[in-house]
Formats: structure tokens, C-alpha cells, sequence
């Protein structure tokens, strides 16, 4: 296996330099989560955002669903766990981090490729990282293929979500139902 | 004595009874035979007042026995006329066949006929003077105004004159019926790079996708790993996709590509992208391509001899807003010319089909087109499904190089 961290240098290194000298497209993929924080066994889904639109040079919109791609996140199994469908899903790990992958095809320019569905299981407190990346990392697999193929590497930007605890009022109505449940026990007895 | 007498008187009688006779029978048989110079100048007489009456020969004996007493026009015969009287006379004689009319200078000393005075020389007759005309188109520059023809002069010989050399090729030269490509050379994984950090080579890809070779047998071939697996993908444009990637130790390869089958499912024309790479080394390449297998020679030659013009369109791999029309005009010199538009510049570029090869040819490009710049392709297919990969590398005026590929479609 790859040292995905050094690859990982070496490609934004790459990309920079590709964009520096040719003036080139900058395509994005971006996390986005449903919400910013969880709570301690929350689910909550991440939307996995592309934008390419200025990557096919002739006419975009006259192709809009001709892009491809893979990606793989890594995060900590400690703190969330994958709840959503395995279809198309390939999982795996990255050091002490899971991976989940995926590809797509024919999708638009600019949209959603892909939503993925976690559930927060770390303790409150814990911030959950998702680190997306090309799941080519080395050759790369993003492509717009019409009118040609044209490959791109995106820059990925990754996605935080903090676990948090419940709140205090929640604690304060637990307790207010507690007592009021133990009133009526006490009443019947 | 009374004898001698009698046979005297009728030797006289006997005369006279001839002379009766002939006169009576006429002059033609009394002058058969010419006796004397009296009896000549009778018989010319005689032909002066009626020519048809005497045969020629004898005008003609008697004109040579009379030519030292007097003049041929002094006995030419007055009655008539004298275009009667003399048919060597007159517009008509030099066609007629009595009379030597211009031959006269070949007509023997011996005739003792002096040339009439209205005969022309010679050199007065215009024989064909159309044809004269051309042989000394200007007689007055003539050097001999008597013989106006020139001596044939052998055209000066030429050294022998080689055809034109075809254009310069910038890569290898494509031969008929065998696979041909061209691809682009960058650093990196982007697939695109400035016109001046890339480089163009020859390009060739295993019928089934399973490999790939840039610049093959050169200094520097980068040949991808054996083992690409290719998936196939249908597209909305008649090709299909394939992308095809492989691994080998820390030699890692990939296709992704346009590409047409044949019914037996191997790839027979390809472009778009490749890439490869060692993980080792962190050094890694692509590029764009434009891939086929060329047209038989038998092919190229059924073209050229129906001449007929073929049209071929597409974008470039590059830089695919670039759109390319070439058009190829089979023949016995078969020719094309082509126009390149992008947003940002346009040129146009033309030359000729030598074998497979389209050839640029440097006086063809647009005037904003700078030296060495190079278009060079091969065409593809078959007669039905015919073609064009090709590279471009020129120096735009106010853009700067550009270097690119890409496969034309009819």
C-alpha cells in the first residue's frame, strides 16, 4: 500500500503546480455534513459536493452528466461508524483510520454525488474528521469524458463534526420525569 | 536524151503530185518530218495561226533548229492572241504542265530556251507562306532572308529536376496497414501543461487495452505495465469509453479513452488520456493521445484514383474546446487543408498525403502561424470508416505555442 499522506503531498504539490502553469480549471469536492455537531449516538449524513464546471473547456452545459470519479474518506471508527447502504460502498482501513470508497458516473458538473449516513458513536466532546481524497491517489480517476476524456484532480476539502453532549435541559426534564415518576410510585404504594 | 527529159518532167510531176498530196491531206502529216529551216519556219506558221494543228514535237524541234536564226517571241504565233498563241504565258503557266514555270532553272542547257521575262525567279515564289511564317516568326530578324528557316537547334537539355521533396516530418513516418499514434508529454497527473513543457512522441496501444507505449524505441520510451484490465462504457457519441488500468510492483498505469471496435471487440482507433507512473520514484507522466490502425495502401490508392474529397471533424484531447475541420482531397498529388478554432486563436495549416502521412507544409499555414510549426496525422480505418490522428505543434502569434492531439471522425 501507498503512504497515502506522502502521496497525498505530492499530488496537491502536482495540482498546484498544473493550475500555476496552465491557468487551469479548479474543480472542488467538498464534504458536507447535515449538521455540525451530534450528539453521542446521532446519525447525520455528508453530502460529497463536486464542482467541475470549468473543467470541460467547450460547452459544459451541453454535457452536464459526463463525470466520473472516485473518492475515499477516512475517519475514526472510534468516534462515528458508517450506517448507510453498501451498495457500491467498498470499505477498508488506512492505519488505525476505516476508508470508505465509492465511484460515480454520469453525474452533473456541479451537484451532489454521492450521500453518505454516519452515526456519532464516540463520547461527547470528541471532534470527528472526514478526509476525503481521489481514490486514485496516484494516476488519479476524475474525469470529464465528453466531448473527451479529459482528467482532473480536484482539491478536497474534508469535513468536521463535533460530538456533543445533551444539553442541560434535557438533563434538568430527565430529572423533572424521574421525579415525577418516582412521586406517582410512591403514591400508589 | 528524150529519155533523161521524161524522166526529169515526171520526177517534176511526181513533186508536184506529192506536194498536192500533203497539202491535201493536211499540214499534221506534211510536216511530220522536219527538212529544213524554210520548211520550220512554214510549220511554225502554221502553229502560229492554229497551235492545235501541229503536234509539239515538232513546234518544239523546230523552235530548237530556228533558235539560232531568230527569237522564240519573234515567231511566237500573233493570231489568237497571245495568250493563246503561247501557253507558257499568262497567270496559268507555272501550272501548266507544257511550261517549266518556276522549274525553269531545272529545265537542261541544252533546251537552248531562253526563261521568259515574265517568269519570276524562283526566289520570288512564296511556297506556304504560312509555313515559312513558322519557321522565322520574324523574318526581319532572320539571319538569311534566302533560306528564312534555321538550322534545327537541339533544345537546350535540362538537368533532370527531382520532384519536390514532400514537407519535413516531424515524427516517424506511418506506414500503411500498421498501427500509428501520436501523444502528448507531461510531468505530472494533471494531463495538461503549457504548450512549452510538453512534448510530442509516437504512440501505439495493444488492440486489446491491455498496454501502452509512448515514444517506443526511443530514449526515453515510457511503456506502461502488461497487465491493464479494461471496462468498457457506452457514450452518447459512437465511441465507447474505456478505462483500463494496472499495477505492476511500483509501476502503476492507466487509460482512459474514446475508442471504436471492431466486431471481433479489439480496439482500432483510441484517444484521449493516458498516465503512468512509478510509486518508488514518485515520477509520473501523461499525456493525451490519438490512436488507430492506418489505412492499407490498396485503400489509399482506390481513394486517389475516384479523387474524391472527405471531410473530417472533432475536437482536440488537449484542449477540448479547440474544434478541428480537415478536409482531404485524394488524387494523383492528393492534398489537405485544415482549420483549427478555439476560443482563443484560430490558424489554419495545409499540406499533402504522402503515403498514410499528412504532411504540413510550411508555406500553408496562416500568417499567424510562426516557423517550425509542425501538423502531422495518419489516416486511419478503411475506406468506409476512414480516420485522422494527428498532432499539432505551432507557434500561435500573441498565444505561443500550442501542442496537441486529437482524432478526426468523417
Amino acid at each position: 500500500m501507498f503512504n497515502r499522506l506522502r502521496f497525498a503531498a505530492i499530488f496537491f504539490a502536482l495540482t498546484i503546480a498544473g493550475i500555476q502553469t496552465t491557468g487551469a480549471y479548479a474543480a472542488t469536492v467538498i464534504l458536507v455534513p447535515s449538521s455540525a455537531t451530534v450528539n453521542v449516538n446521532e446519525a447525520f449524513t455528508i453530502d460529497v459536493n463536486m464542482n467541475a464546471a470549468d473543467v470541460a473547456k467547450d460547452t459544459p452545459a451541453a454535457h452536464p452528466g459526463s463525470y466520473e470519479g472516485s473518492v475515499i474518506i477516512d475517519f475514526d471508527p472510534a468516534l462515528v461508524t458508517y450506517s448507510g447502504s453498501m451498495s457500491g460502498i467498498t470499505t477498508g482501513t488506512n492505519g488505525s483510520l476505516q476508508t470508505i470508497s465509492f465511484s460515480f458516473s454520469g453525474v452533473p458538473d456541479v451537484g451532489t454525488v454521492r450521500t453518505l449516513d454516519f452515526t456519532a458513536i464516540g463520547a461527547a466532546g470528541n471532534n470527528i474528521s472526514f478526509v476525503p481524497d481521489d481514490a486514485d491517489d496516484f494516476l488519479g480517476s476524475f474525469a470529464s469524458t465528453v466531448p473527451t476524456n479529459t482528467p482532473f484532480t480536484p482539491i478536497f476539502t474534508a469535513a468536521d463534526v463535533q460530538i456533543v453532549p445533551l444539553p442541560a435541559a434535557a438533563w434538568l426534564m430527565l430529572s423533572g420525569l424521574g421525579a415525577i415518576g418516582l412521586g406517582a410510585r410512591r403514591r400508589r404504594s | 536524151m528524150n529519155n533523161l527529159k521524161r524522166i526529169t518532167k515526171m520526177k517534176n510531176l511526181l513533186l508536184i503530185l506529192v506536194t498536192a498530196i500533203v497539202c491535201s491531206v493536211g499540214t499534221v502529216h506534211a510536216s511530220d518530218i522536219v527538212h529544213s529551216e524554210r520548211d520550220c519556219a512554214e510549220i511554225l506558221e502554221q502553229w502560229a495561226n492554229d497551235p492545235d494543228s501541229v503536234p509539239q514535237h515538232l513546234v518544239d524541234e523546230c523552235k530548237e533548229m530556228m533558235a539560232g536564226v531568230t527569237s522564240v517571241p519573234d515567231i511566237a504565233p500573233s493570231a489568237g492572241g497571245q495568250q493563246a498563241a503561247d501557253p507558257c504565258v499568262g497567270s496559268g503557266s507555272a501550272s501548266s504542265v507544257h511550261c517549266w514555270g518556276p522549274w525553269i532553272a531545272l529545265a537542261t542547257a541544252a533546251s537552248g530556251v531562253t526563261p521568259p521575262d515574265n517568269l519570276l525567279p524562283i526566289d520570288d515564289f512564296e511556297v506556304r507562306p504560312e509555313l515559312a511564317a513558322l519557321y522565322d516568326p520574324d523574318p526581319l530578324e532572320g539571319p538569311d532572308p534566302v533560306n528564312p528557316i534555321d538550322p534545327p537547334v537541339d533544345p537546350p537539355i535540362d538537368p533532370p529536376i527531382d520532384p519536390p521533396a514532400p514537407p519535413d516530418l516531424e515524427l516517424s513516418s506511418c506506414v500503411a496497414g500498421t498501427s500509428c499514434g501520436f501523444a502528448t508529454i507531461v510531468d505530472g497527473v494533471t494531463g495538461q501543461g503549457a504548450g512549452q513543457d510538453t512534448t510530442i512522441a509516437i504512440f501505439d496501444l495493444a488492440s486489446d487495452g491491455s498496454q501502452f507505449s509512448v515514444a517506443p524505441g526511443e530514449t526515453g520510451e515510457i511503456a506502461s505495465v502488461g497487465n491493464m484490465l479494461p471496462t468498457f462504457t457506452n457514450r452518447p457519441d459512437g465511441f465507447e469509453n474505456m478505462n483500463s488500468s494496472g499495477t505492476d510492483g511500483d509501476e502503476r498505469s492507466r487509460l482512459i479513452a474514446r475508442i471504436i471496435r471492431d466486431t471481433g471487440g479489439s480496439v482500432v482507433t483510441a484517444a484521449d488520456a493516458w498516465a503512468h507512473g512509478n510509486t518508488a520514484t514518485s515520477v509520473i507522466n501523461s499525456g493525451f493521445f490519438a490512436w488507430g490502425n492506418s489505412i492499407s495502401q490498396a485503400d489509399v490508392n482506390a481513394l486517389n484514383n475516384s479523387a474524391v474529397s472527405t471531410v473530417f471533424s472533432g475536437p482536440m484531447s488537449v484542449d477540448n474546446a479547440t474544434t478541428v475541420s480537415v478536409t482531404l482531397n485524394f488524387g494523383s498529388t492528393p492534398t489537405w487543408t485544415g482549420d483549427w478554432t478555439n476560443p482563443g486563436y484560430t490558424f489554419a495549416a495545409g499540406g499533402v498525403l504522402t503515403g498514410v502521412d499528412l504532411i504540413s507544409d510550411p508555406v500553408q499555414f496562416s500568417s499567424n502561424v510562426g516557423a517550425n510549426s509542425f501538423v502531422q496525422g495518419a489516416l486511419l480505418g478503411d475506406i468506409a470508416n476512414k480516420s485522422i490522428a494527428h498532432f499539432i505543434d505551432v507557434d500561435i502569434t500573441g498565444v505561443g505555442r500550442i501542442r496537441d492531439v486529437g482524432l478526426l471522425l468523417e
